[in-house]
């Protein structure tokens, strides 16, 4: 790792401004930051921890009108306790990912706001268009395309990798933003912005910014299923992952949020697949087809067509859970 | 199995070396600090080939706490690798990315990191060749333009042939009336040792080094240092190598490496002891993995199945230098000849210099690169022919007394045994070709490794020394390396079954080239084979000189006792023995550390504690010690390569796996259901030693079916980490392995034993690959199966069906 | 940028240690502390090889700032065990062929310790789940799986075996239990 100041403001506020300048970045549990900076792609002067105060940053709450609060420090082994009750598919989504080490490290905002895992993007010796090279390699011939995106690969190729985005956004889930002035709060959705040259991270937070909870809205009785698929039994990251919220009134589909991760630079909608199940019977017919809906517009490379396959027995699979039939 | 009965061999006598390394008390070459040690750190080539223009030191010569900075221009040009293709620091060109350029030593590490970031090397990119075609395509960029005695080069071949041809090819082609024939390949891989690679250099005020060194071979790595220290104007210095404890092997250890001579040059040049230690991104980028290999098999059979002819042809991307592994076909003859009988072989194999990073041995040296095609095509060539390929394998069956087209003279074999217990075990009738409806099929495959040592060198023996104290412990000097596959526990207790003692009372000692009798290195399959081998020999000697000493002091000894008991009890009237005749040399027994006459009553006062006896006999006049060595080089010859002929071990280890999979059409996936691992190993020496060294070698043969691959571009790797390279963890395991032992009591195997090392991983795939075949009807020739293949497959299929 | 002085408190005993920012906690415990059974296998958070305690949960020392572990109650591979005796699950891989070539083993151990504290009694998939950030090339899991069963089923009868516990810890009764009853068998 390259020398920097080791950073530990007692309050947000402070983690704020010590965290504003463009050569400062954000620690929570680490477990991202550190690998990247030990690989050089990361190379902060300072490193801010983010404090573990006020208790609320560190604790999953209910609100008064059931809103579930999950502090951005709560680290992935607490989320996958604390939604074992509300929330099942949320704790298996949480317990998936990583190690068990990484899980008691790892935090809920760090997931969040994790760096893609582009193995080019993560090796220094190879050039990279998000790091600000001119080009992406893995677009080039020859390129390793199996961990690359199917959507919106046009100049970049890589896939957002983290697990939670697509179930917290299947979940209508908004996110808590402090900074330097206000604290905003927006869709989850909105936290990710397409790939820029140059800029490493895929979050719109500006410097300065520190996210610092996730909101649940109520869910009522919508169901919920989460899936991913991946090589290995365990310690892998996911080839697809998708999340599937639906809710039935009357025995039909009123309302679903399909959302996948890992096939494109930042969490990805299926709007087609949820447009292809409003309104109808929560069945297997259905579910088929929605799945089928899922690689709309998609634009695998030669090396990761199959990727779109995956991606629509993932949502299949997650569309299975919700349902109850869990595979 | 014999009725031959042991004290300790096939009991479980627990690792000496188990406690320690649960405690963390192991010391490892990475825990190693020797006063005033330096940290060495390598500058690493930024191309795939290149010509080195210039090399500036300068600004990291400046860095505080630099002591050293060493390049190919200020140094000797120190030759090193089998073909002697590779000189350390490169002056000339670059021909991999991982070539070595530049080096530095300093006080602490940041420093030294600091200090290679601050050199600056001036590079004219040449064009690189990047796989074997490319390298052998009319007009290809060479990578060595010259060879290492100077002449001039016209092509990227390696200078080393492989070649057999046996019986009637033609014939047997001819009397064949099923064929089969398929082009396989198998990935580059990385042996993923988890303690990484390292070592330390030291020279004393005479110019003496002690190299610390993560070896396998520390006598073939003193013979390479001992060369170095002549290039380096240090003539007849001794060069003393000490085995650390290793963090694993898997062939990494058998060659000397480029960060060894580094070391050395750096330590030389800064007075200092000094550390190379690589990291994990340093282990795969900078370490040799193992080859990739592409094979083209033809087989065929008559119409009741006989085998009558087998053609491989091999072509094996070297990398940019030779490393022992350029040997890998010397194995590859193996299976090629040995591995069913078979009457017509012809076996060629292409070794060929490319800009990818230089290759070296790993676990199984060739084996499993030739039973890969072997094994999946002889389903093929089953299904053909209407004949289930259990059948075809029973029909072909190797046996004993069989002399193989390669010179391999089989004097016990199990295979027969180890196929008909796969089956059984994995059910095999009742599911073989009936579960396609659920996707879930059954695979076997068979393998012939060496399993008495392998000889690719001129000499493959192993000496050892068995040191007496005076307190009846036995201190074991063996030049093996334990790399932790067990060899310090079977040696505990092969020396207390060979001499007579308790194995808590044997202490291995650390392998060290200044006090360990030669050992050409533990590879082959080949460390207890030899180890127990020469146990027997020294033990012998040592018994027969304890015997004949105690023909003096044994009475003494006993009239002690008998003196003792009667003053305890003045009424003790021993039964009457005639002592004095009895105690010949060849009367006498050692056993669980007592000395007794084989012929006496069986009376305590008749025995004599083993250390108490050893005292008698040293501190008397003109008293003596016993220190016994013993040199055991097996019956075995050196092979001529280019007929590919010639008997290279004493016994052959002989093995069948099975696989029961399930294969997930949707995502490709494949979930393995039970495996079974029937091997004959001669004797089982210790079971849990034994069930370890099958158990982890299918774990790496289920990674080389399913997972493992190292990625590059443009001869760069691209996955240097356990994120993507992915070697199996434990839920990955999640199934259940029979394990089967077949026991032949191999003649020349000590205690019937014989070496097992290498063979768990060698059919691992294509039984796995057969049972997909058998679930799906999917034939993948490409290791790894990879979901993403299965699915190409199915839909490329489907296409064709629609 | 200068080293500055850190206090680890680690198996009870308080170190001062002069590291630099960019040094982790495994960098710190070895070189600072003098405690090598914490190994390093990939200093990128993908093996479970420096595997450590922290506040009784298992995380890895080399995604850890040393700065950062300050006042944290530390536990590595060194505090599980006496001159004389090993921990039972220490003990349980040594015996059961867990530990091969070792580089691995204390990371797998601390990591086996952390199981049984919450799960006395873990299923063979328990065991599997919990250990599946520590990576070993040499053994295949088998018998480490092995290994951490034994030491749960050692670690539950010598519970059983001994006067309950008034006070502390109910690992440290476990192994206080074990001595106990093997000083009496002997």
């Amino acid at each position: 790792m390259k020398a920097f100041r080791y950073l530990r403001p007692a309050s947000v506020e402070e983690a704020v401004k010590t965290s504003t300048p463009e050569t400062a970045m954000l620690k929570a549990g680490g477990m991202d930051l550190l690998d990247l900076m030990k690989e050089r792609v990361l190379t902060p002067d300072d490193v801010v921890q983010v404090p573990a105060v006020p208790e609320r940053v560190r604790r999953v709450m209910t609100g008064p009108d059931g809103m579930l609060l999950v502090g951005a420090l709560v680290t992935l082994a607490e989320l996958a306790e604390a939604m074992a009750g509300p929330l099942p598919e949320v704790a298996h989504a949480a317990s998936l990912a990583a190690s068990p080490q990484i899980r008691h490290r790892a935090t809920v905002g760090g997931n969040l706001c994790q760096h893609t895992r582009c193995g080019y993007f993560r090796l220094l010796s190879m050039p990279c268009w998000k790091r600000g090279d001119k080009e992406c390699p893995v677009l080039q011939e020859g390129g390793v395309q199996e961990n690359a995106g199917i959507f919106s690969n046009g100049s970049c190729a890589c896939a957002h990798p983290a697990s939670l985005p697509p179930v917290f956004a299947a979940l209508d889930s908004l996110v808590m933003i402090q900074g330097a002035k206000l604290e905003r709060t927006i869709p989850i959705a909105d936290l990710y912005a397409p790939p820029k040259r140059g800029k490493l991270t895929d979050t719109t937070l500006a410097a300065g910014e520190v996210l610092t909870r996730v909101l649940i809205p109520p869910q009522g009785d919508a169901q919920l299923g989460y899936s991913e698929i991946r090589q290995k039994e365990a310690f892998d990251w996911p080839l697809v992952s998708a999340a599937a919220r639906v809710v039935l009134r009357g025995g039909k589909i009123a309302a679903a949020n399909i959302w996948l991760g890992s096939v494109a630079p930042t969490p990805h909608r299926a709007v087609a697949a949820e447009k292809a199940l409003m309104g109808k019977p929560f069945d297997d017919a259905t579910i088929q087809m929605a799945a089928a809906a899922v690689a709309d517009g998609a634009t695998p490379l030669p090396g990761n067509s199959y990727k779109a396959e995956l991606a629509t027995v993932a949502v299949k699979r997650a569309l299975l859970r919700a349902a109850g039939r869990t595979k | 199995m014999t009725g031959r009965r042991f004290r300790f061999v096939g009991k479980e006598v627990a690792r000496p070396d188990g406690p320690d390394k649960a405690a963390g008390r192991a010391e490892y070459i990475h825990d190693t600090v020797r006063p005033g040690m330096l940290h060495g750190m390598i500058k690493f080539s930024e191309h795939a080939h290149a010509r080195i223009v210039s090399v500036d030191t300068s600004r990291a010569e400046r860095v505080p706490g630099v002591r050293a900075v060493v390049t190919g221009f200020n140094t000797p040009k120190l030759r090193m690798g089998f073909l002697r293709d590779n000189v350390v620091l490169k002056r000339d060109k670059v021909r991999q990315f991982r070539d070595e350029v530049a080096a530095v030593a300093a006080t602490d590490a940041d420093a030294a990191a600091e200090a290679v970031d601050l050199i600056r090397v001036e590079y004219e990119p040449l064009p690189g060749v990047f796989s074997p075609d490319e390298a052998m395509a009319e007009g290809a960029p060479l990578v060595h333009e010259v060879a290492p005695d100077g002449s001039p080069r016209t092509d990227n071949a390696l200078p080393l042939t492989f070649h057999h041809d046996s019986g009637d090819l033609e014939a047997g082609m001819r009397a064949a009336k099923y064929v089969d024939e398929g082009v396989y390949s198998t990935p580059l891989i990385q042996q993923s040792c988890m303690g990484t690679a390292g070592c330390i250099a030291e020279f004393d005020s005479a110019g003496n080094l002690t190299m610390r060194a993560k070896t396998q071979i520390p006598f073939l790595a003193q013979r390479d240092f001992t060369r170095a220290l002549a290039a380096m104007g240090l003539p007849g210095r001794n060069v003393r190598v000490i085995v650390p404890v290793l963090g694993g092997g898997f062939g990494t250890g058998l060659d000397t490496h480029c960060y060894e001579y580094v070391a050395i040059l750096l330590a030389w040049r800064s007075g200092r002891p000094v550390r190379v230690l690589y990291d994990r991104h340093d282990e795969f980028a900078h370490l040799s993995p193992r080859q990739s290999s592409r094979t083209r098999v033809v087989q065929g059979c008559d119409g009741e199945g006989r085998l009558t002819f087998r053609r491989l042809d091999v072509v094996q991307d070297n990398g940019a230098y030779a490393a022992w592994g350029a040997t890998y076909p010397s194995v590859m003859l193996l299976p090629a000849t040995s591995l069913y009988k078979v009457p017509n072989v012809r076996f060629d194999a292409r070794l060929v210099y490319t800009n990818n990073p230089y290759c070296q041995a790993m676990r199984g040296y060739g084996n499993p690169e030739v039973t890969w095609p072997i094994e999946s095509s002889l389903d093929h060539l089953a299904e053909q022919a209407g004949i289930d390929p259990y059948d075809l394998r029973r029909i072909n069956c190797n046996e004993a007394g069989e002399l193989t087209p390669m010179g391999l003279k089989i004097t016990t074999c199990g295979l027969d045994a180890c196929l008909e217990a796969t089956a059984e075990r994995l059910d095999w009738g009742a599911k073989r070709g009936k579960g396609k409806a659920v996707r879930r099929g059954v695979g076997m495959a068979s393998l012939v490794h060496v399993g008495g040592g392998g000889k690719i060198y001129r000499s493959d023996g192993s000496g050892i020394i068995l040191k007496v104290d005076d307190f009846g412990t036995v201190y074991v000097s063996y030049g093996g390396v334990e790399m932790g596959q067990g060899l310090h526990a079977v040696l505990r207790q092969g020396v207390a079954e060979a001499l007579g003692v308790r194995p808590e009372n044997v202490v291995v000692n650390r392998t060290d080239t200044s006090t360990c009798p030669w050992d050409v290195g533990t590879h082959a399959s080949r460390g207890a084979f030899m180890a127990l081998n020469a146990t027997i020999l020294a033990a012998d000697k040592l018994r027969a000189r304890l015997f004949t000493w105690a023909e003096r002091v044994f009475p003494e000894e006993v009239r002690a006792n008998l003196k003792k008991l009667r003053r305890k009890d003045p009424a003790f009237a021993p039964p009457p023995f005639d002592l004095e005749s009895a105690c010949k040399a060849e009367n006498f027994d050692l056993a669980d550390g007592w000395l007794f006459l084989t012929s006496a009553p069986d009376e305590p006062w008749l025995r004599v504690e083993f250390g108490r006896l050893l005292r008698a006999i040293h501190f008397r006049d003109r008293g003596t010690m016993f220190v016994e060595e013993a040199f055991y080089e097996p019956d075995t010859d050196l092979p001529d390569w280019e007929k590919g002929y010639g008997n290279m071990s004493a016994n052959y280890a002989y093995g069948t796996q099975g696989a029961e999979v399930e294969v997930d059409v949707e995502t490709g996936q494949v979930r393995i259901v039970r495996m079974v691992a029937a091997h004959d190993v001669g004797r089982v020496l210790n079971p849990t030693a034994l069930k370890g060294q099958i158990y982890g070698a299918l774990a790496q043969g289920l990674g080389y079916a399913l997972h493992e691959e190292i990625h590059t571009d443009g001869g760069r790797i691209l996955n240097p980490n356990f994120t993507d390279y992915k070697i199996a963890t434990a839920p990955d395991m999640d199934f259940p392995i029979e394990l089967v032992f077949v026991e032949t009591d191999e003649p020349s195997g000590p205690f019937g034993a014989k070496g097992v090392g290498e063979p768990g991983l060698v059919p691992t795939a294509p039984a796995i690959a057969n049972a997909i075949y058998d679930a799906i009807g999917i034939r993948i020739r490409d290791l790894p199966i990879t979901p993403e293949k299965i699915v190409e497959a199915l839909r490329a299929r489907d296409a064709g069906e629609a | 940028m200068p080293k500055t002085l850190v206090t680890l408190h680690v198996n009870g005993a308080t170190y001062e240690v002069a590291v630099k920012p960019q040094d982790t906690l495994a960098l710190a415990l070895r070189d600072g502390c003098g405690l090598t059974g914490t190994k390093i296998g990939c200093d990128m958070g993908t093996c479970g090889c420096c595997t450590v305690l922290v506040e009784g949960r298992p995380v890895l020392s080399c995604l850890t700032l040393a700065l950062e572990a300050e006042d944290w109650q530390i536990e590595t591979i060194e505090g599980l065990s006496g001159a004389e005796r090993l921990h039972p699950v220490q003990e349980a891989f040594a015996t059961c062929g867990g530990s091969q070539c070792g580089y691995c083993t204390p990371g797998f151990v601390m990591t086996s310790v952390a199981l049984l504290r919450d799960n006395a009694a873990p299923s063979r998939d328990e065991i599997k789940a919990a250990i599946a950030g520590n990576l070993c090339r040499c053994t295949g899991y088998a018998k480490i799986v092995d290994a951490v069963e034994k030491a749960g089923s050692d670690m539950r009868s010598a519970d059983a075996g001994a006067t309950p516990p008034t006070t502390g810890e109910k690992d440290d009764a476990g192994i206080q239990g074990r001595r106990q009853t093997a000083a009496a068998g002997r």
